[in-house]
């Protein structure tokens, strides 16, 4: 007999990794809760199969072949001995991710052969965003039915949740992300914008002419605070990608002078590394020097790149607003924290936004301390904006659906929260300590199905509009970019979680329940780590 | 397949997380990268935030995996990286022999790990881009000065473009962790297993003349 083993292998998506969990809930409502093994069943793309195929070489059935297999029809042969076969198949059909396909003519209780194909994870139809297909990608002339012949955006919020869905086709991302970045406005005519790129123009060579008209003391402090690092990073950034390819590409000239350019223009910030990244697809795309620089301003303006107080200012202003809460009740506004940095809020969102969607990871977070609650494997996802996780098409797409801004300013930290539901149960299985749970999601980078954890963010954003109750402390997540099409607004009934200082008090305490959390305790401990998600001057 | 490792399953006899801190554009991640993959990347982006390496290698005659924390070397992401020392073995701190700077703030790289990290960290000093000497601004000797004040184990200049004492480095504190470990690690002992008679070893002699042992 002949014993061979075959496996299939998509390279595309490797980790086949797959959640078990869906968002659950606020534990009262009932209907995000951990979906059964039934319906797990139908999570899986078939279509994409990875064959396993075992099989014995001789009578006493200890020896054997393995035979991995690509779509492509390439395949690996792996010879086993002394019933590794057997444990190995034991291992593949306990295996969640692998299905044991039952082959024609063969008795169950003579099995010389056996074949597997592995699932990849998918989201089920119930888990999608009920609109998730009814969006194309915005194309040139669903682009114009936008437009009005004075050429204003009529219906900006239809685009957005257009964009929010389908993406913006790569033909027109150069004409649709200025607007999208807040360097033009959505009711500007195309006769103002031409005015306004003229005159942003002139205020860009002034900022320019600035940096050109240094004191060579000036000159050098520059030098060393920005400059040395900017020309060492340009050319190793976006080297992949054609429009940066090469010797002396002059495009990498022009990132270089609009880095160095908007270092001058807004000198708190100055230079961060991971800036590069960001512009680099902007100029790609929009090509002008200046529209490029008036574009990268507004992203950095309306995304978290903004720079934050030191640790020793934050912890004063701590102490402050620790001692002013108790004088003086605070409103509505001032819940939950006014005048925490905006990377520091961040982080609290986000940690929020896990105990409520995926309060087993939350749990493993907590379980870890305060290490684990920094967070510290999503550092780059926001930092970057996912840039470095996925590969640049997809990407740009995450991209696109955070600027669309709709129904939320913090789509980003819904993309993170779906990266953790797809990817991450092996570190709750595995109870991964924070270095190796670092380990676990940068093994990931580039391996994910972008398209995947897209869905699911924008799954995870109408889950969380449909909360009843949220806790107070993620009250302001979904109210800066404004209502909508409705007059109403987003208006779930917020209810404090606990979670603040001692002495702080929250307008929403008098829904409090007394079964609910320890208060102080978790938010005391939030408090002290350290802000790690702003580019930090 | 690569399942997301944990590096609970495969056997070794030590792990060691060895932090590689310096400047930016010193060429900390292309040594990693040397170490790992034998080869170079003239372009190798940036790193933001840490970035991780794991390599095994064979120690006379035991198994020893090395988990290599290379972080950003731009000062603001000093937080991000700061947070990672607390559970190192080893740092290896890393200057670029020619640019003068970049050594001068070693001392103060010195001062993050005295601060952050363990007590009985080993530290080691790597003056890289050997290759290209006639920019040299770092005298050897001046570095060896510098890592005998500072009790640093050793000091060896470094390429990773020609694959220049790169093995050496890994080697060589890999070595003294062995050393100074009296407890065989089975990859959950906590960094605190080590001892703490932290007395520098004199470094093997094999290793010719680009290093110095303090």
């Amino acid at each position: 007999m002949d014993v061979k083993c075959m496996l299939s292998v998509d390279t595309c998506d490797n980790r086949m990794t797959c959640s078990t969990s869906s968002a659950s809930s606020l534990d009262t409502s009932a209907q995000f809760q951990e979906s059964n093994g039934q319906t797990q069943s139908t999570r899986w793309d078939e279509q994409q199969k990875v064959a396993l195929h075992c099989s014995h070489s001789d009578e006493a059935c200890t020896c054997g072949q393995l035979v991995v297999a690509s779509r492509e029809s390439q395949y690996k042969i792996f010879h086993f001995h002394h019933g590794g076969l057997d444990k190995l198949s034991e291992v593949f059909q306990q295996w969640k991710y692998c299905t044991e396909t039952h082959l024609k003519d063969q008795l169950a209780d003579e099995k010389t052969c056996m074949q597997f194909s592995i699932r990849r994870p998918k989201l089920p139809s119930s888990e999608t965003h009920p609109e998730e297909n009814s969006y194309r990608r915005l194309d040139v002339s669903a682009w114009l039915h936008h437009l009005n012949e004075a050429g204003q955006v009529e219906e900006e919020y239809r685009l957005r949740k257009a964009i929010f869905f389908g993406g913006i086709d790569i033909s027109i991302r150069g004409e649709v992300w200025p607007f999208l970045l807040h360097y033009y406005s959505y009711e500007s005519t195309s006769e103002e914008r031409e005015a306004l790129r003229l005159q942003k123009r002139k205020e860009y060579f002034e900022i320019q002419e600035k940096r050109l008209s240094m004191t060579p003391d000036e000159q050098k402090d520059f030098w060393r605070q920005v400059q040395f690092t900017v020309d060492k990073d340009v050319v190793r950034t976006d080297r992949s990608n054609q429009f940066f390819r090469g010797e002396d590409n002059p495009n990498v000239e022009t990132m270089r002078r609009i880095l160095l350019n908007y270092a001058v223009f807004n000198p708190a910030i100055g230079y961060s590394q991971g800036m590069s990244d960001l512009v680099a697809p902007l100029l790609a795309e929009v090509l002008d020097e200046s529209d490029t620089f008036w574009c990268f301003v507004g992203l950095m303006q309306n995304t978290i790149f903004i720079s934050s107080p030191r640790d020793e200012d934050m912890e004063k202003q701590l102490l402050r607003e620790k001692s002013s809460a108790a004088l003086a009740p605070r409103g509505a506004e001032g819940c939950p924290r006014q005048g925490l940095s905006p990377g520091h809020l961040l982080q609290l969102y986000l940690r929020e936004l896990l105990r409520l969607m995926h309060p087993r990871f939350h749990q493993h977070l907590c379980a870890l301390g305060e290490d684990g609650l920094q967070m510290l494997f999503c550092h780059r996802w926001i930092l970057l904006c996912f840039k470095r996780e996925f590969p640049e098409a997809e990407a740009l797409r995450m991209w696109e659906a955070c600027w669309a801004h709709y129904q939320t300013d913090y789509f980003h930290l819904f993309i993170c929260v779906a990266i953790v539901v797809i990817y991450g149960d092996d570190v709750i299985e595995q109870q991964l300590a924070t270095d190796q749970m670092l380990l676990h999601f940068s093994n990931l980078a580039m391996h994910m199905n972008g398209e995947l954890v897209l869905r699911k963010a924008r799954s995870l954003l109408y889950q969380f509009h449909l909360l009843p109750r949220i806790p107070c402390s993620l009250h302001d997540l979904c109210k800066l970019c404004g209502t909508g099409m409705w007059d109403s607004g987003f208006i779930p009934a917020v209810e404090c979680s606990g979670h603040h200082l001692e002495s702080e008090s929250c307008p929403y305490g008098g829904l409090v329940e007394v079964s609910s959390p320890k208060p102080g305790s978790e938010g005391k401990k939030g408090l002290k780590t350290r802000d790690v998600f702003a580019f930090r001057k | 397949m690569p399942f997301p490792s944990t590096g609970a399953d495969d056997a070794f006899d030590y792990l060691f997380k060895i932090i590689l801190i310096g400047d930016s554009n010193v060429g900390k991640t292309c040594v990693v990268h040397r170490f790992k993959t034998g080869q170079y990347n003239e372009k190798q982006q940036n790193t933001i935030g840490v970035d991780f390496t794991v390599r095994s290698m064979d120690i006379d005659g035991k198994k020893v995996k090395i988990q290599v924390w290379d972080t950003a070397g731009q000062e603001r992401f000093r937080t991000i990286t700061q947070s990672y020392y607390r559970s190192a073995h080893g740092a290896i701190l890393a200057y670029d022999l020619t640019r003068r700077s970049t050594f001068e703030s070693i001392p103060h790289w010195i001062h993050e790990i005295e601060k952050y990290g363990a007590a009985n960290l080993v530290m080691m000093l790597i003056g890289n881009k050997s290759d290209s000497l006639d920019k040299r601004q770092v005298l050897f000797e001046d570095a060896c000065t510098l890592a005998e004040k500072h009790g640093l184990l050793a000091v060896l200049e470094t390429s990773a473009k020609e694959a220049q004492n790169i093995e050496e480095v890994f080697t060589l504190m890999a070595k003294e962790l062995i050393a100074r470990n009296t407890l065989q690690l089975h990859g959950e002992n906590p960094p605190n297993s080590f001892s703490l008679d932290s007395r520098p070893v004199i470094a093997s002699p094999s290793v010719e003349k680009t290093q110095c042992s303090c």
